[in-house]
């Protein structure tokens, strides 16, 4: 491929030990980010998105939250296996996050400027001063009027879209490798999420920041990433790039999803379909394919073995879990 | 800001009125009148010395018209005269005021220092064994009673050591250290339930902070374990202590009243205890009163507080 890895994540186990029973968040999910890419993560919700991650960056709590295997390749170090103040040089610095309620990510009685300039302070030693010109420099680069004097304010006086800015400003002061966006826009007025999104995308080309874009939306994929893995029931059930995943999608659940995306040059009500049935409860997982219940092309092998990842015509980067496709692996 | 603080003053006006009403009439509902106390069984009076005798204790006159005067006079200042010792009320009061007060304060403190960090540490190591010790222990501190404590700990470390010093009291800018030394164990008898609240609220309060969203930003940042504690939560986290301990702080007055008398120290306690023995009823009114008008202006200055740590709080809608 020619393009250099940054984030290599093989066999991702996450699991939530429960008065129900254990919850498998993430199971075994393997992919990689290139430099400069912006990879999406689509699913439903609950499908593990955010589990996903969150394990990234050890910031699953346990308990209940343990992550039980795999691997975070980042810089040639296993992420997974560094102690806690290791990874404390990680977060923020070298990978930042975005989450998805830009109201409850902030802290409610901390100033504005005070959270931006803390990684700031941290990671890059300035002093209180240098780093409230810096995170007032920050909140005018994101487009924040009178950053001067709302550099003062608590969240509560910034509107949805601002705060999630402020987010965005946090994430990217200390110029990440990597951003990690949790459904940045999922809680925004569809106005704003455009903005957010533009936003997004011109400060991580910009500073040549790899991307990892977690969206129930295709639509968001389609306007940011470059490749995508779709989940569900926490596992990844298809990758692609975004060309492929577009005009040849391969998973029944893939296309299910895109079906289900109103589209103007068509006969919305005729032609709208949902997928039918809810995503399985991740306690009591079927022993085959966990889309089978739901699935369209069902076939007898679906009920009772689970579809390993089948690689289309040799290619890593180009998967799909699906029995319907394993001949397409064998002759590929 | 100004604007509410002064609204809350106003705000006095009708509690107090309120107070008086209650408690005037209240403490006549004691068996005994302040006369009969005076009297005793013993003493013989002509029928003319009675008549002099139930004017100079204001039993001439229905207790309605009675009430009418009194708050005539506390409205312009003047409390009264004792029944006993025929001395104005108020000074008398305003001289062991301090003592009772800084032993709430002290208590309040002793309480806050013991309840805050038990109850970060005890949210911290959930459900462990230091978990569960500091949870037994507030449970014993909650249950406990105050005067049962003093009493214990008058015996156990009075005479011993000086640990509690013995003699008269002491002021505090007489001799500060002495002062101290003689408030310290009088103050966690009063404290001790209430650093148990503390302890309750705080690691309740801990551990559904720490459950937020903005916790897991902080973490994100790859802030420090302290910082994310001390900083993000613990900021959000002690509002609720904030708000418990302004509730509190009245019944922490209450409980110097009765420790007061445990550790013969003269405060208002033991002159209210006396004032009640002997129906003085100028005094038990003066010192409701004064009760009372602490009760509001300490609500008032914690809910300042409250609006100082939390910047969501608006005092009112006109100014900001
Ligand atoms: N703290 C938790 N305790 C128990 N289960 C959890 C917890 N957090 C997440 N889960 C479970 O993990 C699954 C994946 O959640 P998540 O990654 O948040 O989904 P999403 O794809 O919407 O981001 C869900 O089924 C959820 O119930
Ligand atoms: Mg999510």
């Amino acid at each position: 491929m020619g393009k250099e890895i940054i984030l290599h994540v093989e066999g991702l186990r996450t699991e939530f030990q429960t008065e129900r029973g254990i919850v498998q968040a993430v199971n075994n999910v393997s992919f990689v980010l290139h430099r400069g890419e912006t990879l999406g993560i689509v699913g439903e919700s609950g499908c593990g998105k955010s589990v996903t991650n969150f394990s990234i960056l050890k910031l699953v709590q346990y308990p209940p939250g343990r992550i039980t295997d795999g691997t975070v390749l980042y810089n040639e170090k296993d992420l997974l296996q560094c102690s806690e103040d290791e990874i404390r040089t990680i977060r923020g610095k070298h990978i930042a996050m975005i989450f998805q309620d830009p109201l409850t990510s902030l802290n409610p009685v901390i100033k504005i400027w005070v959270q931006i300039a803390e990684a700031l302070r941290l990671h890059q030693g300035m002093s209180k001063k240098d780093a409230k010109a810096k995170a007032i420099e920050l909140l005018k680069l994101i487009g924040i009027p009178d950053a001067e004097q709302r550099a003062d304010n608590y969240p509560h006086q910034f509107s949805g879209g601002m705060r999630q800015r402020v987010m965005i400003a946090m994430a990217l002061s200390c110029n990440p490798d990597i951003l990690i966006a949790d459904e940045p826009t999922t809680a925004l007025d569809v106005t704003i999420q455009a903005q957010i999104l533009e936003i997004i995308k011109n400060l991580s080309q910009e500073h040549k920041t790899s991307v990892i874009m977690i969206t129930h939306d295709l639509g968001v994929v389609a306007e940011m990433c470059d490749a995508v893995c779709v989940m569900y029931a926490g596992r990844i059930v298809e990758r692609a790039t975004i060309d492929e995943l577009f005009y040849d999608p391969k998973h029944p659940y893939t296309i299910g999803l895109l079906n289900s995306i109103p589209r103007i040059d068509q006969d919305s009500e005729e032609h709208l379909h949902s997928i039918l049935g809810a995503p399985p409860d991740l306690i009591d997982l079927p022993i085959g394919c966990p889309f089978q219940p739901r699935c369209t092309h069902a076939m007898e092998i679906c009920a009772y073995k689970s579809p390993p990842e089948f690689s289309m015509g040799g290619d890593e980067s180009r998967t799909v879990a699906c029995w319907l496709h394993e001949k397409e692996h064998a002759h590929g | 800001m100004i604007r509410y603080i002064v609204k809350r003053l106003l705000s006095l006006i009708p509690v107090l009125f309120g107070v008086s009403l209650i408690i005037f009439f209240l403490v006549r509902m004691i068996p005994g009148t302040a006369l009969e106390m005076y009297m005793g069984t013993q003493v013989e009076a002509t029928p003319e010395q009675m008549v002099e005798l139930q004017r100079i204790f204001g039993e001439d006159k229905p207790v309605p018209v009675l009430y009418m005067e009194w708050l005539g006079d506390i409205i312009h200042g003047d409390f009264g005269y004792s029944l006993r010792t025929g001395r104005p009320v108020f000074p008398d009061i305003l001289s062991r005021l301090p003592l009772s007060l800084e032993l709430t304060l002290f208590s309040l403190v002793l309480a806050l220092m013991i309840g805050i960090p038990l109850g970060i540490v005890s949210s911290l190591h959930q459900n462990t064994f230091g978990d569960f010790i500091s949870r037994i222990t507030g449970l014993l501190g909650l249950s406990l009673p105050q005067f049962w404590l003093a009493a214990l700990m008058v015996m156990a470390f009075s005479g011993f050591r000086g640990w509690i010093p013995m003699g008269n009291y002491v002021g505090f800018i007489v001799d500060p250290l002495r002062n101290l030394k003689m408030l310290f164990f009088p103050s966690l008898a009063i404290g001790i339930g209430f650093a148990a609240v503390v302890m309750r609220y705080t690691r309740n309060s801990m551990l559904e902070v720490l459950q937020q969203d903005y916790i897991r930003t902080a973490k994100a940042k790859g802030l420090k374990h302290r910082s994310v504690i001390y900083t993000h939560a613990l900021k959000n986290a002690i509002l609720p202590v904030i708000t418990v301990t302004g509730f509190n702080t009245g019944y922490l007055l209450g409980g110097a009243i009765v420790i007061e008398e445990v550790f013969a120290l003269p405060g208002i306690g033991r002159l209210s205890l006396y004032a009640i023995y002997q129906r003085d009823y100028p005094i038990i009114q003066a010192v409701v009163m004064i009760i009372a008008t602490i009760f509001v202006v300490v609500n008032l200055i914690t809910d300042i507080i409250y609006a100082l740590m939390n910047p969501r709080t608006r005092l009112d809608d006109t100014t900001r």
